[in-house]
């Protein structure tokens, strides 16, 4: 037998699944090919890690539970009607606004007039926009899925676009590569700066003091298979306390972009969800150490265009009692901003902090 | 036992209801999806045992019913790392295991459902590849290169993973 030969059968030959006089002639391979025998090791140790992690305890109560779903049914019976099995998970607790719209998903196949659209058409739709406004609210859940009042207030957030420069929602374009994000902020008041390298992924964050996480990676992530991956040192500093600056090292896996239709504001729309988790090694004390962030966008299937985009963050620092949730909402799309917007006056009646002049968009905190 | 025997369904689940929960966790990548799924299968079981001929092994046949309902139910696999069941320290660390066992979900994740499924019968399982060909419905000899294909990937995931200290 040759490599090409062998190579294919290392798995079964490994789980001892291959007959008598395969087996030997796979021996006798491996006996003189140093590159066989560490791709058989390379099988062996994935199996080994494999059986590490295949160790799943089923949930408390839950044959109960399937004995408990039998007396309405009879053997006899015709098989029933596959459900629609929605909010289970708000059930349990996710994120209230998330529950009511991204979790509420109708899968119609051969429904005629099913909206379906790419996350090209989305991205494409809204290179031709000139000018984007949206409204930025954030709060927590608790574990049972209620809302904690934000201290925080409505950011009302323009963005005009640049010539050859693209919208910026604070979710970069080609979502699935996290890779072309351009911009620059400029810092006037008290340490909001943002710095991003066009071409080339070096990315330098450092939030506002006593406020937000901060990342920085000198490396450009990688996608494999749609998987993409990102890691470096972590500097991080903790919601409400004064900046508190240790640094991390950190990985983050973000898995491909999902697509679903769900129901928002009453019309079918197309929602794309995105998975990521962040791995620091600083939490690695904390209860819940792992965080995990789950990001939707809703585009309507009409016009392409973003409707609304949510962030949930679960774990880390928020433990394991909360989740948090932001939500930019009552996307407008073109029209004429408000006189002075893009000079940092504040809306009319609205009292504006932390204000630093932005390139590509300005943000106001406002107090009604 | 037979499954549709109503007096028995208690038995036939606490002899089953943990293997199959651990398959449609893998299938669904949540706890929630995990338990609606399994009990799917377990009541198309009780509906359908008079179907059942004895020709594959109860195990197999409710593997393959998990399968059928996991590709009716249309889902994505949602990925649920807040839970951390299951993770056993065999590294220097906790957090390593666990930093392993999500890099591990990840990269099967990434896989094609037809790849997926078949390594996590296999390999996660248990199951012989004759069982999982059965529980497929292809031949053995698809299911061994399908076990290879995803092999080869899930080692390409991982080393590159590893590499970058994650």
């Amino acid at each position: 037998m040759n490599c090409d030969q062998t190579q294919p059968l290392l798995e079964a030959f490994a789980d001892g699944e291959l007959g008598w006089g395969t087996a030997r002639r796979i021996r006798r391979h491996l006996a003189g090919c140093p590159a066989c025998t560490a791709e058989l090791a390379e099988v062996r140790h994935l199996t080994a890690r494999v059986h590490t992690w295949r160790d799943v305890p089923a949930p408390a109560g839950l044959g109960s539970r399937l004995a408990a779903a039998l007396p309405s049914l009879s053997p006899a019976a015709a098989l029933p009607p596959r459900r629609v099995r929605l909010t289970r998970r708000a059930a349990v607790g996710l994120a209230g606004i998330a529950a009511a719209a991204a979790a509420f998903f109708w899968l119609l196949p051969g429904q005629p007039g099913r909206p379906t659209i790419a996350f090209a058409d989305v991205e494409q739709a809204m290179q031709q926009v000139n000018t984007l406004s949206w409204v930025t609210t954030s709060y927590y859940l608790d574990q049972r899925g209620n809302k904690i009042e934000s201290s925080l207030l409505p950011v009302y957030t323009w963005v005009r676009r640049r010539p050859a420069a693209i919208t910026n929602f604070e979710q970069p374009k080609g979502w699935r590569d996290l890779i072309d994000k351009r911009g620059e902020l400029r810092r006037t008041t008290e340490g909001y700066y943002q710095k991003h390298e066009l071409g080339k992924y070096t990315e330098t964050d450092i939030a506002k003091k006593a406020e937000g996480l901060i990342r920085k990676m000198t490396q450009p992530p990688t996608t494999k298979d749609g998987v993409l991956k990102s890691s470096g040192n972590t500097i991080i500093g903790y919601t409400g306390k004064p900046l508190h600056a240790i640094s991390s090292s950190f990985h983050i896996l973000t898995m491909p972009v999902q697509e679903h239709q769900a129901e928002l504001d009453g019309r079918m729309q197309t929602l794309f969800t995105r998975d990521s988790e962040m791995t620091i090694a600083a939490y690695a004390a904390y209860p819940t150490p792992i965080l995990h962030i789950r990001q939707s966008m809703w585009a309507d299937p009409a016009t392409h265009r973003i409707t609304q985009v949510e962030i949930q963050n679960s774990g880390g620092v928020l433990g394991p009692n909360r989740k948090g949730v932001i939500i930019y909402s009552h996307f407008r799309y073109n029209e004429t901003p408000p006189p002075g917007v893009f000079d940092w006056s504040p809306p009319p009646g609205a009292k504006v902090q932390n204000m630093g002049p932005l390139n590509l968009g300005s943000h106001a905190r406002a107090k009604e | 036992m037979r499954p549709d025997d109503r007096a028995a369904f208690p038995a036939f689940t606490q002899q089953y209801g943990d293997r199959i929960y651990r398959f449609c966790y893998r299938l669904c990548g949540s706890a929630s999806d995990a338990e609606d799924l399994t009990q799917d299968v377990f009541l198309a079981a009780f509906q359908g045992g008079s179907r059942f001929q004895g020709r594959s092994s109860v195990q197999t046949w409710l593997y393959r019913i998990a399968l059928n309902c996991w590709h009716q139910s249309r889902r994505a696999p949602r990925f649920d790392v807040t839970d951390l069941d299951g993770v056993t320290q065999t590294g220097p660390s906790l957090e390593q295991s666990v930093t392993d066992s999500i890099a591990l979900t990840c990269a099967l994740a990434a896989l094609p459902p037809d790849l997926r499924e078949a390594f996590l019968l296999v390999k996660a399982e248990g199951l012989k590849y004759r069982e999982a060909a059965q529980v497929l419905g292809i031949p053995q000899g698809t299911v061994q290169f399908r076990v290879h294909q995803a092999s080869r990937r899930l080692r390409a995931l991982l080393t590159e993973d590893d590499a970058e200290g994650g």
